[in-house]
C-alpha cells in the first residue's frame, strides 16, 4: 500500500519533459530493473544516513573535540552544500525524470546483462567505503570512550 | 505518443512555459543567494563580531552556538518552502502545459 501511494505521489511530481519521455511508462509502474520505486520519505532517510555516515567518516566529531566552535562550523557547512544540491542540481534533474544511475540508459529496461553490470560499481565502491568507515568510527569511539578496539569496531558495525 | 512527435520549439516559445521557467529561476536563485549569505554570516560573525557572539544566553550556550544551530533550522525551512512551492505552484503550471502539449504548435 505504501508503495502504491509512493508511486502516485511520484507521478504527480513528474515534469513536462518527463511525462512526455518514452521511459515514463516503465518508471510509473514502479518496477524498473527489478527494483521498486523509492518513495520520498525513504529517499529522505537515505540522504540523512548519508549525511551521518559522511560526517563520521570525515571525522566531524574529532574536529569538534579538537577545535571546538571552529570544528562545528565545518559541520554546518554541509548544510549549505545540501541546499545547493537541492536547488541547483536536484531541481533540473527532476525535469529530466531520470535521477538514477541504473535508469540512465534505455537498455536498462530491456537487457539483463548491462542491468546486472550496472549493479557492480556501486556495490564495489560501498564495500570499500564501508570498511574504511567502520574502522574510522571504531578508532574514534575507542579514543573517545577508551574501550577495546575490537569491541568498538564491532559496535560501530552493528 | 513519443517525445519526438512534439513541437518542442513551440512549447519553449509558449508564454506559459516561459512564465514558469522565469518564476522558477528567480525563486531558486533567490533562495540560493539567501542561504549562502546566511551561511557566511557565521564565519564573518565569529571573526568580526565576537562581542555579539560571546553573549551568554543560558549556561555555556552563547549567541554563536545558537546562530550555528539556527543554520540547521534555516536549511530545513528552505527545503520545506521549496517543496511546498514546487508541489503547489510549479507542478500545477507544468501539468497545464503538459495537458496542452499536443495542441501547442501542432504535431510535427
Amino acid at each position: 500500500m505504501d508503495d502504491l501511494r509512493g508511486v502516485r505521489r511520484h507521478h504527480r511530481h513528474h515534469h513536462v519533459h518527463h511525462l512526455l519521455g518514452g521511459q515514463a511508462d516503465a518508471y510509473d509502474v514502479g518496477v524498473l530493473c527489478g527494483w521498486t520505486v523509492v518513495t520520498g520519505l525513504q529517499n529522505g532517510w537515505a540522504i540523512a544516513g548519508d549525511y551521518l555516515s559522511a560526517a563520521s567518516f570525515l571525522g566531524i566529531a574529532g574536529l569538534i573535540s579538537l577545535y571546538g566552535y571552529d570544528g562545528f562550523m565545518y559541520s554546518v557547512g554541509w548544510l549549505v552544500a545540501y541546499i545547493t544540491v537541492l536547488l541547483v542540481i536536484a531541481e533540473p534533474c527532476r525535469n529530466i525524470g531520470n535521477t538514477r544511475w541504473a535508469t540512465s540508459s534505455p537498455s536498462a529496461t530491456t537487457r539483463r546483462r548491462p542491468r546486472r553490470l550496472r549493479r557492480c560499481p556501486p556495490i564495489t565502491v560501498s564495500t570499500f567505503y564501508l570498511t574504511a568507515q567502520m574502522v574510522g568510527g571504531g578508532v574514534l569511539i575507542k579514543t573517545l570512550i577508551g574501550i577495546d578496539y575490537h569491541i568498538s569496531v564491532i559496535g560501530v558495525a552493528c | 505518443m513519443s517525445s519526438s512527435q512534439l513541437n518542442w520549439a513551440a512549447i519553449d516559445q509558449d508564454p506559459r512555459f516561459q512564465a514558469l521557467h522565469k518564476k522558477k529561476t528567480t525563486f531558486l536563485w533567490g533562495l540560493m543567494v539567501f542561504s549562502i549569505v546566511y551561511y557566511f554570516l557565521l564565519p564573518v560573525g565569529a571573526a568580526y563580531f565576537q562581542d555579539l557572539f560571546k553573549i551568554k544566553v543560558w549556561g555555556p550556550v552563547n549567541v554563536g552556538i545558537l546562530f550555528a544551530l539556527s543554520e540547521f533550522i534555516v536549511a530545513w525551512a528552505i527545503a520545506g518552502i521549496y517543496a511546498q512551492r514546487a508541489n503547489r505552484q510549479y507542478d500545477a503550471m507544468a501539468a497545464e502545459i503538459v495537458r496542452d502539449a499536443k495542441i501547442i504548435g501542432g504535431s510535427k
